[in-house]
Formats: C-alpha cells, sequence, structure tokens
C-alpha cells in the first residue's frame, strides 16, 4: 500500500490512479492530433454557411433533374422444396437488371442441417470421416488450430454421385473452413455447407467444372477466387442462401453472386433435402 | 483480491449511477463519487483486456481517458473516463448524418484508430453504438470489450464483433487486423450518410469511392492506415 501524493489516502502500490480524490498518480502521453476549440468554432460557423449554400444549390439541382436511379437489390426467387419435383424456377432478373438463366434443376435433395458424425479413424492430426447416410468415405479433414476446431483439406475417396454434405461438428469439434484446394480436381456437381463452416477459401472448388449447386445454410464468407472460373464451367452454378436470413452476407452474394463468381444467386426456404 | 472485495471497497466512496451495459459476463458501471459528485465508468472483465493497460498510459481526445486497470483474481476491474454525450446511434434515430458532419466524425474517429493501432490494438467493434459525441463537438471511441491484440502469427478462433460491421475476415479463419478497423469504419461512415449498409445503398461522389475502398472484400485494397482513410476523406 501507497499514500496518494495529494489526498494521503491508502491505496494499492500498483494504483495508477487515486479513488479517493480521483486523480492520476502519473504523468500521461498526450497522443493524437489535439483538437483546436476555437478553431472548431470558427470552423464550424464557416462550415454551416458553406452548407447552407451547398444545401440550397443541391436542392435546385435536385427539383430540377430527374430523380436518381437507385437499385433493385431484391431479385431473389423463393423456391419450394417439394420432393421429387422438377419445377424449373420463373426467370427472374439478377441484380442489375440482366435476366438469368434458369437451370432445369435434378430432384430436390434434402438438407439436414447440424450433421454430427464420428471419425471413422483418428490420425495425430486427421481425421476421416464416413457420411453414415450415404456409405462413403469420402473427406479427409485436419485439426487446424488450437482450438480443435476441423478444416476440410481434401477428399479421400470421391462421392458416387457428386453430392458432398459437409459435416457440422465430428466429435464435438465444429468443421469451420474448406482450405484452399480441398476439392480441387474431383467430380462436385453440389456441396452442402453447414452453419459452422465460415470460410471457403481460394482455389477450394478450382477444378471443379461440374459444381452446379453450393448451399449455404449460415453465415459464410467465400474468397473471390474459391470456385473454378466461368468459362471452365459445364453448366451454371447457383449458390443458395437460406430464405429470409437477415444476414448481410447474404445480400453480399445476393449482389456479388454474378458479377464475382458468374453464377446465379438463389434463395431457399430451409427445406429438408435428401 | 476479488472483483467483489474491489467493488465493495470502491461504493464506499462512490455510488452506482446505472448500469450502462451487461454482457457476456462484463459489467459496465456508470458511477458516482459521494462528495466530489464526478462520475466515472467502471467496466468489470471476466478477464484482462489488454487494451486497456496500455491505453492508462496515455491520454488522447477522441478515446475515453483510462484512469486504471487493476487485475484481480478472477479478472479486471478498469476505470474510465465518463464521456456526457449522446452517441452517433441516437443521433441517427433522429435522421441522417450530412456528410461533411459524417467526415468530420468519421476523421476523428481515424484519429483513435490511429493510436490504437499503433499499439497493435485491433478496435474490432467501430459502430454508431460506440462513437460518442459530447457537447463541445469532441468524438470519442468507446467499448473496447471486442478488442484484441494482434500478435503475429495468431488466429481469430472467436468471432467478435457486430454483425454487418464485421469484415469478411472476422467471419474467418485470417486474422484481424487494422484494416478490419477500416473495414468497420468504412460501413459507419455509409450508414451515417445514406441510413444504410453499403451493401445495400451505398454512398454518392466522393464518399461513396471512398466507402467502396474501405470495404474491399480483400484487406489489401482497403486504405492500409486509418491516417490514410482519414487523409482521403
Amino acid at each position: 500500500m501507497k499514500k496518494c501524493p495529494h489526498c494521503h489516502a491508502s491505496i494499492e502500490e500498483s494504483a495508477h490512479f487515486c479513488l479517493y480524490c480521483m486523480t492520476s498518480l502519473e504523468e500521461k502521453q498526450t497522443v493524437g492530433n489535439p483538437i483546436q476549440r476555437r478553431g472548431i468554432r470558427i470552423a464550424a460557423i464557416v462550415s454551416a454557411i458553406v452548407l447552407l449554400l451547398a444545401a440550397g444549390v443541391w436542392l435546385g439541382s435536385v427539383l430540377s433533374s430527374d430523380s436518381p436511379e437507385t437499385q433493385d437489390v431484391t431479385g431473389a426467387v423463393t423456391t419450394t422444396t417439394a420432393l421429387g419435383t422438377t419445377a424449373a424456377p420463373p426467370a427472374m432478373n439478377d441484380a442489375v437488371g440482366r435476366p438469368t438463366q434458369t437451370t432445369a434443376t435434378e430432384p430436390m435433395t434434402t438438407i439436414s442441417t447440424g450433421t454430427t458424425a464420428t471419425a471413422a479413424s483418428v490420425g495425430t492430426d486427421t481425421y476421416t470421416y464416413r457420411d453414415a447416410t450415404r456409405d462413403d468415405v469420402y473427406l479427409e479433414l485436419t485439426i487446424a488450430l488450437p482450438d480443435d476446431v476441423l478444416v476440410i483439406t481434401g477428399v479421400l475417396t470421391p462421392s458416387s454421385d457428386g453430392v458432398y454434405r459437409v459435416p457440422n461438428t465430428i466429435d464435438g469439434k465444429r468443421v469451420v473452413a474448406i482450405a484452399p484446394e480441398a476439392f480441387s480436381g474431383e467430380d462436385v456437381r453440389v456441396v452442402i455447407l453447414p452453419d459452422n463452416v465460415s470460410t471457403v477459401n481460394n482455389g477450394a472448388f478450382s477444378a471443379c467444372p461440374n459444381l452446379t449447386d453450393i448451399y449455404f445454410i449460415d453465415s459464410v464468407f467465400t474468397y473471390s477466387e474459391a470456385f473454378a472460373p466461368v468459362e471452365s464451367r459445364t453448366g451454371t452454378l447457383t449458390i443458395h442462401c437460406p430464405q429470409d436470413c437477415d444476414n448481410r452476407n447474404f445480400r453480399y452474394y445476393r449482389n456479388i453472386a454474378s458479377d464475382w463468381f458468374g453464377a446465379e444467386y438463389r434463395e431457399w426456404n430451409g427445406g429438408e433435402l435428401t | 483480491m476479488t472483483r467483489e472485495q474491489y467493488m465493495t471497497r470502491l461504493l464506499k466512496t462512490y455510488r452506482l449511477v446505472t448500469v450502462l451495459a451487461e454482457k457476456n459476463d462484463c459489467r459496465t458501471l456508470r458511477v458516482r463519487h459521494r462528495e466530489k459528485a464526478r462520475d466515472m465508468v467502471v467496466h468489470i472483465l471476466p478477464a484482462p483486456v489488454a487494451a486497456y493497460e496500455l491505453l492508462c498510459r496515455i491520454r488522447c481526445e477522441a478515446l475515453p481517458e483510462v484512469y486504471d486497470a487493476i487485475t484481480l483474481e478472477d479478472g479486471q476491474i478498469v476505470l474510465e473516463e465518463y464521456i456526457d454525450g449522446v452517441t452517433v446511434a441516437d443521433v441517427m434515430a433522429g435522421g441522417r448524418y450530412h456528410p461533411r458532419g459524417a467526415v468530420k466524425v468519421i476523421k476523428d474517429v481515424c484519429r483513435a484508430l490511429t493510436v490504437l493501432h499503433a499499439r497493435n490494438i485491433v478496435h474490432r467493434d467501430v459502430k454508431p453504438e460506440n462513437v460518442m459525441v459530447t457537447a463541445n463537438g469532441r468524438v470519442v471511441l468507446l467499448d473496447f470489450n471486442a478488442s484484441r491484440k494482434v500478435s503475429a502469427g495468431s488466429k481469430d478462433t472467436v468471432v467478435m464483433g457486430t454483425v454487418g460491421y464485421a469484415s469478411p475476415e472476422q467471419l474467418g479463419l485470417s486474422q484481424s487486423d487494422a484494416r478490419t478497423d477500416i473495414y468497420a469504419a468504412g460501413v459507419l461512415l455509409n450508414v451515417m450518410v445514406t441510413g444504410k449498409h453499403p451493401t445495400e445503398d451505398i454512398a454518392r461522389g466522393h464518399i461513396g469511392r471512398v466507402v467502396r475502398k474501405c470495404t474491399s472484400v480483400s484487406p489489401n485494397e482497403r486504405y492500409q492506415t486509418a491516417e490514410a482513410l482519414a487523409n482521403a476523406l
């Protein structure tokens, strides 16, 4: 305990501040540009005058010109997931008003979110994952971070029909990302990413020309080079995001799916896919 | 000493005015010295936040003065300057900012960010609720609970920040750095001027260009320092 030099109260040895008289016990370094008080007042008055003038000019120009163009960003279509139907969604315009191609859809498969699985075998830092519903051993995973989260690093045995349902957790560890080149070169057609996956790295799906559908369930960030370029694809890539999801990243996809990935954006209502 | 013991001692000299915030095991109180009638903010935290220790030694117009950061057995207690003013969120409730006003606020926020980034602290939660404006026109960046000391080679494993202001790398596995705060500042600027997130409605003209650069998905394409952003405005 030491004594405060101002009020002589007994305070902690390591204290920088005296609680009792509210004074700092140390010199402090002043950083950042100090604001000139008087300068602010003058600047405020000058700015106010300029603002009024600018507002007058702006008002004049607005009243005399056409109304500004606004962007319509609501080109989304909800698709119902009736099992086994192949209803083609109605043609829709994408974010910049170009009509998009609608693809003839395969029968909708159901997604079960939050799939958990146990590892078929555990190496020192790799897991293999067997999808219990399909009897495929097809994913290789790596423990990437100290927090025991998993990152998909590759495919061991390719899925027989090109559908990959990424597990949400394995042995209680969350699967959080797809590593670069994880699926590169595989015959991937449909990918379903569960809610724990938050990142798809560059090159994750490079050289996957047959990829037609990718389903996001929750907040996910896809790097710009995640997918094979448009020219190399055999069909249209569609990015599916949950309908009514109040997640700004999905609004990103609505706007960027076409520009960035040459992909369509579609919303789905979260129904089950097989 | 535990936090409870420290608070018991503190509350002999101060009385509780109000609880300002209570989330995730972190409590923020406003207290008043019983005799001097001066207010102070007390943060009760479950674990030490590095930012406060460093801010103890400096005084910056755009940051609340940190009087003391006391590490205890079961966490940390931080004593901080009480800023009397309104948050940008409160101001926004009454309408949008004029571009010039927004620029002035963002420039002061950049001043605060420059000071933090120089000490390797990333704020990670720059948003209207955390920017306060006083009657004198002083702009202060508050709330370092989400902040983190950046160290080379480590990765963020906990998603911090507010959705919408969280830059893409905060939602993934790469490291947050100074440019994460630049991203959030760009979103903040846009929201102040248009009322909406840049992905919904981007500001016009020069401000729109600045916002676009701030919110580039790739951190390398953004302004690399808060100072660069301030200079661009």
